[in-house]
């Protein structure tokens, strides 16, 4: 498994960057399994909906919740 | 018992115009849908009071064996799902083996796993609980011993010794990841697959270990046992993220109890590994403190969640249900039986929870 992919996809949606795909493919050796890829896709999904207008405004982590 | 969406997933084979073929179809989805082979969880109950009764132990003894077997989670609970005899069940009867031979099977492996977790458990009492504890498990073990021995006569000598092997093979595996766990909580640098590792060894081998006993009564072929091995793995590592999320989470259900005592599970190393920015260093000089109180543990949860631990293991949790569920499907299609679907059942959810929104 791409643990560190997995990462740095993670962190740059958490800190905003929701709709980037640059950080979502693995490296050039190694690319990412389909399944992970599919993973990633509902996550950014999530925050992407939840998020909607708020996120230009507010940090994200503080504009939600997730509990 | 099958749920609709069970009957709906269910694919006909192309079986071409074999009448038998068809109907033989027909009838095992029918079976599966109505849940006509309805698992029984109070037959294993009854081989494992059987074999602790049968033992010349004191009351007070057999007391404490019952009452370890009650807890949450655990086959005597009564109020709740037995997942680790639904493990070796459910695989049996999705693969058209000896339920009967299973049920004995199940009380072995709820047995070995709760003479393991009693380890794992943390022990708030003073110090002669927990040696009776450790005293307890070191009993389970051969209470599972025993119980495999008495599966030789109803599945034959040689299912028997596989059983046994899986048995051992699993429960050592675990062991490795257990203490693995234990190494990684006194370690100051750990890993992201350090930590997964620890997780796929403790947890994932565990689950494995159960399923391919179900397996082994109705099948020796290395493939289908392999096949199952790899699907066990996973769920054992969903449920295991899924449960460490619980331990890492702002007022989660495990109230943080993995922080309380420092463990490096899969959200805490990716917080950790996050606190290595310049601007984060409160993270991880909290997490060396292991003096901490109550509000230091609320402040690391936040912490963890705010720089994305949980979602990271959120993801992580659904990369291996999406590899179970895709393992079920193949397991379903080279075996071809269609029970093979209702391990489904086994995966648990991976949902983010529900969002609010608060005021910023």
């Amino acid at each position: 498994m791409h643990l560190s992919a997995i990462h740095e996809a993670v962190r740059a949606m958490v800190q905003g960057n929701v709709t980037g795909t640059a950080h979502q493919s693995g490296s050039d050796e190694e690319p990412m399994s389909g399944v992970e890829r599919a993973a990633l896709r509902a996550l950014r999904r999530r925050l992407r909906n939840v998020r909607g207008d708020v996120r230009r405004l507010v940090p994200p982590a503080e504009a939600v919740v997730w509990y | 018992m099958a749920t609709s969406g069970d009957w709906y997933r269910l694919r006909r084979p192309s079986y071409g115009t074999d009448a038998r073929l068809r109907r033989e179809w027909t009838c095992r989805r029918f079976a599966c849908y109505v849940g006509l082979l309805t698992l029984n969880i109070p037959l294993v109950e009854g081989h494992i009071r059987a074999a602790i009764s049968a033992l010349a132990y004191t009351p007070a003894f057999r007391s404490l064996l019952l009452s370890l077997l009650a807890r949450p989670g655990r086959v005597l609970a009564g109020n709740g799902p037995a997942r680790w005899p639904a493990y070796v069940l459910e695989t049996c009867h999705a693969l058209g083996g000896d339920l009967e031979a299973a049920y004995v099977a199940a009380a072995a492996v709820e047995f070995a796993v709760a003479g393991i977790d009693v380890i794992d458990d943390e022990w708030n009492g003073d110090a002669t609980c927990r040696y009776r504890a450790l005293n307890a498990s070191l009993a389970f073990g051969w209470l599972a011993q025993r119980c495999v021995g008495d599966l030789t006569e109803r599945a034959g000598q040689e299912r028997s010794r596989l059983v046994a092997d899986l048995l051992a093979q699993g429960s050592l595996g675990s062991c490795g990841g257990q203490d693995l766990d234990l190494v990684l909580e006194t370690s100051a640098h750990v890993t992201e697959e350090a930590a997964h590792e620890m997780t796929r060894a403790k947890s994932g081998s565990l689950v494995a270990m159960a399923c391919q006993i179900g397996a082994a009564l109705a099948t020796d072929e290395a493939t289908t046992l392999e096949a199952v091995r790899c699907f066990g793995e996973h769920v054992g590592v969903v449920a295991q993220v899924l449960n460490d999320i619980a331990g890492a989470a702002p007022g989660g259900e495990g109230g943080g109890s993995d922080l309380r005592r420092r463990k490096k599970t899969l959200p805490v190393v990716y917080a950790l590994r996050c606190a290595q920015e310049p601007a984060l260093p409160t993270v991880r000089a909290t997490y060396r403190d292991t003096s901490g109180n109550r509000g230091d543990e609320e402040q690391l949860a936040r912490a963890i969640h705010d720089l994305g631990g949980i979602h990271y293991a959120l993801v992580v949790a659904d990369v291996h249900r999406r590899e179970a569920l895709a393992a079920v499907a193949a397991l379903a299609r080279t075996t071809g039986r269609p029970e093979a679907h209702r391990l489904r059942r086994l995966i648990p959810p991976v949902q983010f929870p529900r969002s609010r929104r608060v005021a910023p």
